[in-house]
């Protein structure tokens, strides 16, 4: 299965660390949160990935989608280039009290 | 013509023109023979003496071929016809201020007529002859709905305003006749439908026949057409349905508030501009829709007054989603667990976005800032959205969530307005209590939780016709 890497930068952090990722092409979105979050050391349910350009993405959509959507990202591709970046970010919301 | 909106007169003539075509072969070419003759029929009908217009509403009738003036002189300005009109206003009562006569208009009035003819006509009495022919032939009936308007200054009279009138109802006859034989398939004809448009200056009010129950989708050979005619930007729409002009003395049949906060006065700041929303959006809150949100449905609001946005600007045709809708949405991006729907559980800037990535296939830009007080330096970010993008901003954070409508802003002393639509007004569509109490208002940077954690977001417009 082929794999895709990018650049994910955690931006409440003021020195804006950043890691390389890897993960299946095929993974949903909503996963590579979860594993960004946990790398980062981040809880999951109160982050969300936006591209580096601050553009929202549908959560719903795999990892190979997203990257060609917002980068120069080619199929198959397995070189990392400087654009392919999200970054991790914090969610406003309180958590569930009904 | 586009005339000072304060002291403009709209004078919109509707009406039926029966088509009625007998055909005696189905065929392609006689078929748009009979039909070219039959618009020319019509076109000197209302060119005849039994042409009526009557103002709805008054005891004025006007024979605009004849020169035939009833209670109305016609070289008085057109402004004299209010006087003879009764309106329903001299007869509601409740707590909706009352319209007095010479109130200032802040928008262009309506002066509605209708097209009428006479059935019949004086003459010698004699008695009706009647003949009878078998054959067999096709007979193309339809009702054809006649709807002009034309812009008059106050130095136009009566007369002249008759005579445009006149004059664009001829041209529109032409242009439904294009329409229809345009738009025929074999012996399928729509019926052609005109629709206003208000255009930016120089062009102003203008009307386009469309073929009727065609969607959006399947006109835009002709919207690029109409593009290219008026100079429009292409990237942009301005002849969608949703486009269509909204005439002042027609209420929303859907009851939403629409742009309050064009009642208000803006701030003024040092060396300060305004940058605001760019056009229709109506005013989503708490308790709407017989739907008890109070306390946790307020971003669900500011999505809807979004959506909203987008549904009046003719990018979707789709209507405002519900709070199950919203919540479906969010469980079908895999957001948030099916449990989710049917909840009371508070949403944020990320769930807005995707929602309106999913229903909408709207993108969003996110911004935040890790404190409130930051918020006062996003002065140029902002007044960009505006406009570039025109649309209305969602804030979430604080606990709270609201909607941004436009800011005042000041390059040079970086002074900073906000104008916010508050989603947790609980009370009716009460346009002076909105403004009045300040649900729809002006605030300052205090207005912000200095030490909160806020995200934005700012929808973007698709770039299309």
């Amino acid at each position: 299965m082929s794999k895709v890497t990018f650049k994910i930068t955690l931006t409440s952090d003021p020195r804006l660390p950043y890691k390389v990722l890897s993960v299946p092409e095929s993974t949903p979105f909503t996963a590579v949160l979860k594993f960004a979050a946990e790398e980062f050391k981040v809880p999951s349910a109160t982050s969300a990935i936006i591209t580096n350009d601050g553009i929202g993405i549908n959560p719903a959509q795999t990892a190979e989608v997203q990257l060609s959507l917002y980068s120069s990202h080619q199929p198959h591709q397995t070189v990392v280039t400087d654009d392919w970046v999200f970054c991790i970010i914090q969610r406003e919301i309180m958590p569930a009290s009904t | 013509i586009l005339a000072d909106s304060e002291s403009a007169v709209i004078l919109r003539l509707r009406g039926p023109l029966d088509l009625k075509c007998l055909l005696d072969s189905i065929d392609v070419v006689p078929m748009q023979k009979a039909i070219s003759r039959t618009f020319e029929a019509l076109r000197l009908q209302v060119k005849s003496e039994s042409c009526v217009l009557a103002v709805c509403n008054s005891p004025v009738l006007i024979w605009p071929n004849k020169s035939v003036f009833e209670e109305i002189s016609p070289d008085a300005p057109c402004e004299d016809i209010f006087q003879f009109i009764q309106t329903d206003d001299q007869e509601t009562s409740g707590n909706r201020s009352a319209k007095k006569k010479n109130k200032k208009r802040v928008s262009a009035s309506v002066i509605n007529l209708s097209l009428m003819m006479e059935a019949t006509k004086p003459g010698p009495v004699s008695a009706p002859i009647l003949t009878r022919t078998v054959q067999k032939s096709h007979l193309l009936c339809a009702t054809l709905p006649m709807d002009c308007a034309i812009w008059s200054s106050c130095s136009d009279t009566i007369k002249d305003g008759c005579e445009r009138l006149m004059k664009a109802l001829t041209r529109q006859l032409f242009e439904m006749e294009k329409v229809t034989l345009q738009c025929m398939k074999g012996t399928t004809l729509l019926i052609p439908e005109p629709l206003h448009f208000l255009l930016p200056e120089p062009n102003g009010l203008v009307t386009v026949v469309f073929p009727s129950g065609v969607p959006d989708k399947e006109l835009e050979a002709q919207r690029q057409e109409l593009h290219g005619q008026f100079e429009l930007p292409d990237n942009k729409p301005f002849f969608r349905r949703a486009n269509t002009y909204h005439f002042p003395n027609e209420p929303y049949k859907d009851g939403y508030l629409r742009n309050p906060h064009t009642v208000l006065t803006h701030p003024t700041l040092d060396n300060g501009k305004v940058y605001l929303v760019q056009g229709i959006y109506s005013y989503h809150h708490y308790m709407q829709d017989r739907m008890d949100d109070n306390g946790w449905g307020c971003a669900y609001r500011s999505l809807q007054t979004i959506c909203s946005w987008f549904q009046q600007q003719g990018y979707v045709e789709r209507g405002v989603p519900s709070h199950k809708e919203i919540q479906q949405a969010l469980v079908e991006v895999g957001d948030k667990q099916a449990s989710f729907v049917g909840s009371r559980q508070w949403i944020g800037s990320i769930e807005v976005q995707a929602v309106l990535n999913h229903l909408l296939g709207v993108t969003s830009k996110i911004m935040f800032v890790s404190q409130g007080s930051e918020l006062a330096s996003k002065g140029r970010e902002l007044a960009n959205h505006f406009m570039t993008e025109g649309t209305p901003v969602m804030i979430g954070g604080g606990v709270l969530a609201h909607t941004i409508l436009g800011i005042a802003w000041s390059e040079t002393t970086g002074e900073i307005r906000y104008l916010i639509l508050d989603p947790h007004y609980t009370g009716a569509e009460d346009l002076p209590v909105i403004t009045e109490k300040g649900w729809c208002g002006w605030k300052g940077p205090d207005f912000w939780d200095q030490t909160a954690y806020y995200n934005l977001c700012l929808p973007q417009r698709p770039r299309v016709i």
